[in-house]
């Protein structure tokens, strides 16, 4: 069949072979969009292997399972962000930024990924609610990651003097972004304006700082003027 | 038999997610006829939203009732936190009753249709902007500046829901997690001193372009 037209694509397939990470990517790009449509059980793996342009084999050759390529699809980008982010500013002196800069580059940032596969981590949220999957080795993929983000709050907390419950907060502070991440939906009137993606940043950042930092001070009982 | 419909729906729903469950089922455990049940609701998903609305609706008019009465009062005779520890302390309550009604609820928005008539996106908006008059009301009175209101609720109702819902990513398996009055009590702080003390001159400035049109959600397909 590949014969006569010269230039042809068939003959550069083998001429630009893939390296294994180039081959990873794919796969990963074709299984968030495919998982963010359909959830879990609706994405087959013969589907995600052909939208990457790879054969079924390669696809478990890399991921094992199907529900581990799951895993990675969603957590590898979730990963890399908080990780990035804490190495980032664990080594900087507290001297150096006020509360809200590192605040704000958490909330900032955290948002935007979140909001950007939203309907991913979506799929995670309800295939554990619903479907065995039990292959996923992890029950709660964002524990380390919490653990790391909260020896970050707790070294800024001891350096800048405020209290609070430093375990808890750290939950709390990603439970606000997620909320309002992944149930913008809910929250908002569909058809209707929403808020701009810098107000929603902005208030939360509001919350966290100054309902980081004041935990020692009274709240005025009324206005005083 | 509406309240026996209610109740045998969110016990199926919740364990069965609404896919998996049957309105003959349903009506079956509620001791009714199926007809009956269409009679009442109309359709399942009509069922899914009143069971999973109706006590979330009850508490927002409860508690506005409640802030109402506090508002008449003199702002001296109510701690600061009141309005918000029976905030967070109730709608956590609720949240975490109907855990698995809420999953069900995620999981048939994201892919059933049929779910998502009748207004169902955005349903929670209805019930939040009715927060914005008493949370505006009461921000004035104690003199607290540069809250944008409409999104600080919703950004505590997704704080607390989250700790609701999503426990199991956000707490570490197989270690103790903090009871639920430390997590209330730090929802609470958060809520607290983040409203009371923004700098002053931090006024709240929304921006002409700020909503634009490109950030209008979109409507459910």
């Amino acid at each position: 069949m590949a014969t006569g037209t010269g230039e042809a694509a068939p003959g550069k397939a083998k001429a630009t072979r893939r390296t294994p990470e180039e081959v990873r990517e794919l796969l990963l790009g074709a299984a968030r969009a495919l998982f963010a449509a359909r959830g879990f059980a609706g994405a087959s793996t013969r589907d995600i292997a052909l939208k990457a342009g790879v054969s079924e084999a390669l696809l478990f050759r890399h991921f094992g399972t199907k529900a581990k390529l799951f895993e990675r699809a969603i957590l590898d980008p979730i990963n890399e962000f908080v990780h990035a982010y804490v190495e980032e500013w664990r080594n900087r002196s507290t001297a150096d930024h006020d509360a809200e800069s590192v605040t704000r580059a958490y909330i900032d940032g955290f948002y935007r990924l979140l909001s950007e596969h939203r309907e991913l981590v979506m799929a995670l949220v309800t295939a554990q609610a619903y479907e065995s999957l039990q292959e996923v080795s992890d029950a709660s993929p964002l524990s380390h990651l919490l653990e790391e983000l909260e020896s970050l709050a707790g070294a800024e907390a001891a350096a800048r003097g405020f209290h609070f419950d430093v375990h808890v907060a750290t939950r709390v502070a990603m439970g606000m972004v997620m909320g309002m991440a992944l149930l913008d939906e809910w929250l908002f009137q569909p058809g209707r304006r929403k808020p701009s993606r810098q107000r929603i940043v902005d208030e939360m950042v509001a919350f966290m700082v100054h309902g980081l930092a004041h935990r020692d001070e009274a709240v005025p009982p009324a206005t005083t003027g | 038999v509406r309240r026996l419909l209610l109740e045998s729906a969110r016990a199926t729903f919740a364990a069965k997610g609404y896919a998996g469950s049957s309105t003959r089922e349903i009506a079956e455990q509620a001791g009714v006829s199926e007809a009956l049940l269409f009679r009442h609701f109309g359709t399942k998903a009509q069922l899914f939203q009143r069971a999973i609305l109706d006590p979330f609706n009850e508490f927002v008019n409860g508690y506005l009732e409640d802030w109402r009465e506090h508002l008449s009062s003199s702002v001296e005779s109510v701690e600061p936190e009141v309005p918000s520890r029976n905030y967070v302390a109730g709608l956590y309550d609720l949240l975490r009753e109907h855990r698995e009604l809420i999953m069900a609820l995620v999981a048939a928005h994201a892919y059933e249709v049929g779910v998502a008539g009748n207004g169902e996106g955005g349903m929670l908006s209805g019930a939040l902007d009715r927060l914005e008059e008493v949370v505006e009301a009461e921000v004035s009175r104690r003199g607290f500046t540069g809250v944008d209101i409409p999104v600080a609720i919703r950004a505590t109702f997704g704080m607390v829901m989250a700790m609701a819902v999503l426990d199991d990513w956000l707490f570490p398996p197989g270690r103790r997690r903090p009871g639920r009055d430390r997590i209330v009590n730090e929802m609470v702080a958060f809520m607290v001193h983040g409203l009371a003390h923004r700098p002053p001159g931090d006024e709240v400035v929304i921006p002409a372009g700020a909503e634009d049109a490109s950030e209008v959600v979109a409507l459910p397909s």
